[in-house]
């Protein structure tokens, strides 16, 4: 039978914590948003140069699996600065191109196909105005695309 | 988490490893700004991990996917092979998608947490204050070393920050309705009666 041990944790972390000096949250949380605040338009500037690599990517030439693999870090790349944005869609639309491609058997025609609409529908998103209007059509569009990739790659019912 | 609540993060001492120097920057800017001074910064696993053989932290932030060695085989090493001084220290992971060949990988590595990016400052303070609480088990055995996974939050609900769910009765009191009750009316109310079956 396999042995669990069990013993408190006790992290230093804590008793540093309790230590006369330091912050209130609200006050914390201030200071942290100012600086999102003037990291927000270097975040904007990294998007455009992901989006970039991802066009620059998908005609480079490389073989299959560094493509996607190149791909699927870019987008990445993209939902970690995609909280400088005004909306969520940008990290939606980039999580959702993540899963096209962690998912993905190949580069194949109906695949590069699904990455164009992804990489056309991130520039229309990015830097947009928070306009759900706008933002819902694009956003449902790459569901259904999802969909329809994951509906060719599951794998026939007996 | 209440607005109120003091936090003193002068002294603690972070390790925060990021392969995306915007993202590190990202990382780093929020924790500077919670008061945590002593950062060090590493862009890949295998650094980080010659870095807690021999310096001990009170709090690592890795993200998932680096070069060398992800944030997730680091945890486990880390909570497996490490030296005492950092084997239990609260490991947070931050991605920004996690494969689905790696799911349990995350599940097993032993971290505190997964966050998933973009960070807020809202959740990441959050989740320090959680792991600085230690109010979970450290669990050691064949298939597992790490917190308790069936740890759960049972404080105030974090999507509200005032800690009252939107259904919640207002703490507000109305007037009264009529006059106070008099001492024997409430006397009545708890004096044990006689059963009249």
């Amino acid at each position: 039978m396999t042995q669990v041990k069990k013993s408190r944790m006790k992290p230093r972390l804590g008793q540093l914590m309790k230590q006369s000096g330091g912050m209130y949250v609200a006050e914390a949380l201030k200071r942290a948003d100012a600086t999102m605040e003037t990291l927000r338009e270097p975040s904007l500037t990294g998007i455009d140069d992901y989006i970039t690599a991802l066009d620059a990517l998908l005609v480079s030439g490389q073989d299959e699996a560094a493509v996607i693999e190149g791909l699927y870090a870019r987008a990445g790349d993209i939902v970690s600065l995609s909280g400088a944005e005004r909306n969520e869609a940008v990290q939606i639309a980039a999580r959702s191109l993540c899963d096209l491609l962690d998912e993905a058997p190949g580069l194949t025609p109906s695949i590069v196909a699904g990455i164009k609409v992804y990489i056309a529908s991130i520039k229309l998103l990015h830097r947009a105005p928070d306009n759900p209007d706008l933002q819902q059509p694009i956003l449902q569009g790459l569901a259904a695309v999802l969909e329809k990739h994951r509906g060719e790659n599951r794998p026939a019912a007996d | 988490m209440q607005p109120s609540q003091y936090i003193n993060l002068d002294k603690a001492k972070a390790l925060v490893v990021d392969d995306n120097p915007q993202s590190l920057d990202i990382l780093i800017g929020v924790l500077t700004s919670f008061g945590l001074r002593n950062i060090t910064r590493k862009a890949d696993g295998k650094e980080a991990q010659e870095e807690l053989k021999y310096t001990a932290y009170d709090l690592v932030l890795l993200n998932g996917p680096l070069p060398e060695m992800d944030g997730y085989d680091l945890t486990r090493w880390l909570r497996r092979e490490a030296d005492e001084a950092n084997r239990m220290t609260p490991v947070i992971i931050v991605t920004s998608h996690t494969r689905r060949s790696q799911v349990e990988k995350a599940r097993d590595c032993g971290a505190n947490f997964i966050v998933t990016k973009p960070i807020s400052p809202a959740v990441m303070l959050e989740r320090i204050l959680w792991v600085a609480r230690g109010d979970r088990m450290f669990i050691e055995c064949d298939a597992y070393i790490g917190p308790d996974r069936r740890w759960r939050n049972l404080g105030p609900p974090v999507e509200f920050p005032d800690g009252r769910r939107r259904d919640d009765q207002s703490i507000e009191l109305g007037e009264p309705e009529g006059a106070n009750m008099s001492q024997d009316e409430l006397d009545a109310l708890i004096k044990p009666m006689k059963s009249i079956a």
